[in-house]
């Protein structure tokens, strides 16, 4: 409560500056509200700061919640570029503003039936992002693919929820728990199913990569950063409601995002959109995500949530690089951009980092939760480490044609490039996006203790 | 009707092909940048370093360009990218913004993290665990640790012959 309270009076504060000077002072604020946002971490349980009438904040929430207030203000400040494109700038502050706001009330509600409101209304302002700082004339049916994939698939949620405030008389989730040991698909279908299409899993991802390519930088780097998180942290929820008996249901979502995994890096290696080729490596490392959540296992929610924390980093810093260099060569296709890396050879050194964080190359916590799922998917089926051998191979193959496409490219296009459109704020941002991971894995383990 | 597949397929062909054509050679991005036609940068082009021609003119023109090293000019000015025109105003949200993205976080969150966390790895909780048990098993006049969590002679196993009834399927 007091986060929001902090918000709310730093928001007040801000509107008596200059134009000018509120875009660096909500940058600032969000730096700030981050910062306070970790008291909310307790080492097992709940905190004494993270208990209130309405609100209750685990490590799970408390971590998604770090998460947003961060990756929102680097949204901000990658998106200078669109201050000369269209429209007024400082709605955009007002509009991410009001989705952090959102988004950290929605990781914080205590009943399910507000967090569902929430996880909805998300969705207008990402959606507004879209519509007016798009860059083509397709970012309208990329909204409609987006709002009907999410709205369509959560209204069977919808129903659940009121059906449980009606019956149970409240959705207070900490003390609700149903143990059911009838198999109905449906059921588990309407539960799940938006949440999955939000993850986005496998079949249910195609909104994603058409809302990844029209969304501005800063849209993009929300969505992949922590929009998507929401149906991770919705399973989780979940999964405490129903204390974890999926079973059948369970495997059926986890066959399918094994295959998902596989599709995704598959995607990958056709892609010649960079940002595309960004969401489909999504898809496919969500499906980690799903496998961890659906498994049952403490082992699984573990590997789950440092996948979710670490894409929530490495992948809007994906779209960060990719949105400086589209911006200095005007083209979106990667032998194209390879133009860029050549005029600017320090951006060659900040893929290759990048690229190597999304592969999972350790020191980074991506392969301790790839390690982590593929121990709970392995324990339950065996025959299941070809599928996991072959996206292994995929990924490492499609990490090495980006990067060697980035870097090697024999020019056959040409283009002018100037040297000075790299700023420092953007390779700060970059710096910004990759130092937290540090801490994600000296302390991995501190969703190990629920 | 020979003829009129030959022509559709033709006709998709060309079709297929002028889009490619369009999406190979069409802009994705146009930039309103003031930067673009800005005086402080140097285009150039593939061709302008291939031709050598080319090349002794770019060099003259970057050794005209940068033949004034006053880094202090206004010309040679890196910007840090937050305003382009008041260099204090750059330099201090510069400072302003490192100052509140990793300065403030990291002393912050090393403070947190390291000494105000609820009882992190459930030390503490374990140390009152390992007290109470201790206090109990001295009561029932037990050693602190035995070889037998639960004491043999309570246990009831089944028979030679129940087990044989019984289908037992080992999972290795």
């Amino acid at each position: 409560m007091g986060l929001l309270i902090l918000m709310a009076l730093n928001c007040f504060c801000v509107m008596f500056l200059n134009k000018k000077d509120q875009t660096v002072a909500v940058v600032n604020c969000f730096g700030v509200w981050s910062a306070f946002s970790l008291m909310y971490w307790g080492g097992s349980g709940v905190s004494r700061e993270s208990l209130s009438e309405l609100f209750c904040v685990d490590i799970y929430s408390s971590s998604m919640i770090s998460l947003s207030l961060w990756i929102c203000g680097i949204s901000i400040l990658v998106s200078s570029c669109m201050t000369n494109l269209r429209g007024v700038f400082n709605s955009y502050l007002i509009l991410v503003t009001l989705l952090c706001f959102l988004l950290v009330q929605c990781f914080m509600v205590n009943t399910l039936a507000m967090f569902y409101v929430l996880f909805e209304s998300t969705l207008i302002p990402l959606a507004s992002i879209i519509g007016i700082w798009g860059g083509q004339i397709e970012r309208v049916p990329s909204i409609q693919y987006m709002a009907a994939y999410t709205v369509g698939g959560s209204f069977p949620l919808l129903l659940i929820f009121t059906t449980m405030e009606v019956h149970a008389g409240s959705s207070f989730m900490w003390f609700i728990s149903m143990k059911t040991t009838s198999l109905n698909w449906l059921f588990w279908g309407g539960c799940f199913l938006g949440l999955l299409i939000k993850l986005p899993a496998f079949p249910f991802h195609a909104w994603l990569p058409k809302a990844h390519v029209q969304a501005p930088v800063g849209g993009s780097v929300i969505l992949a950063g922590i929009l998507l998180k929401l149906g991770g942290y919705g399973i989780t929820r979940m999964m405490m409601l129903f204390s974890y008996t999926l079973e059948s249901f369970g495997i059926l979502v986890m066959s399918f995002s094994i295959v998902g995994s596989v599709y995704g890096a598959f995607m990958c290696l056709r892609q010649s959109d960079i940002k595309k080729l960004i969401a489909y490596s999504s898809v496919s490392h969500m499906a980690f995500s799903i496998m961890g959540l659906f498994s049952c296992t403490e082992v699984g929610m573990v590997g789950a949530y440092i996948m979710l924390v670490s894409h929530g980093f490495i992948s809007p810093g994906l779209f960060v690089l990719s949105g400086i260099n589209s911006e200095m060569v005007h083209s979106r296709k990667i032998k194209v951009m390879s133009d860029g890396v050549r005029a600017a050879p320090s951006l060659g050194f900040f893929w290759l980092v990048m690229i190597m964080a999304n592969l999972g190359v350790p020191p980074c916590p991506v392969i301790i939760s790839e390690v982590l799922s593929v121990v709970c998917v392995i324990a339950l089926y065996p025959w299941v480490f070809v599928l996991l051998l072959m996206y292994f191979i995929l990924s490492g193959a499609y990490s090495f044609s980006l990067y060697c496409q980035l870097t090697r490219t024999k020019k056959k296009i040409k283009m002018k490039v100037f040297f000075n459109e790299v700023t420092l704020k953007d390779m700060s941002a970059l710096y910004f996006l990759f130092y937290p991971l540090a801490e994600v894995l000296f302390k991995w383990d501190l969703w190990a203790m629920m | 009707m020979a003829t009129f597949l030959r022509r559709t397929c033709r006709l998709h062909q060309q079709m297929s092909g002028a889009r490619r054509y369009i999406q190979r050679h069409s802009l994705r991005f146009v930039s309103t940048s003031d930067k673009k036609e800005s005086n402080l940068s140097i285009p150039f082009t593939p061709e302008d370093i291939a031709d050598e021609t080319k090349r002794k003119e770019l060099h003259k023109r970057l050794e005209e360009h940068f033949k004034d090293e006053d880094l202090n000019s206004p010309k040679n000015r890196i910007p840090y990218g937050y305003e382009e025109n008041v260099p204090e105003v750059d330099k201090f949200n510069y400072h302003t913004v490192w100052w509140f993205w990793f300065v403030i976080p990291v002393i912050v969150g090393i403070a947190i993290f390291n000494f105000s966390l609820n009882d992190y790895g459930l030390r503490s909780w374990s140390e009152r665990e390992a007290r109470l048990v201790m206090e109990e098993r001295e009561k029932k006049g037990l050693p602190y640790v035995a070889k037998n969590y639960i004491d043999p002679s309570k246990i009831e196993l089944p028979s030679e012959e129940d087990i044989e009834a019984w289908d037992v399927k080992i999972k290795i």
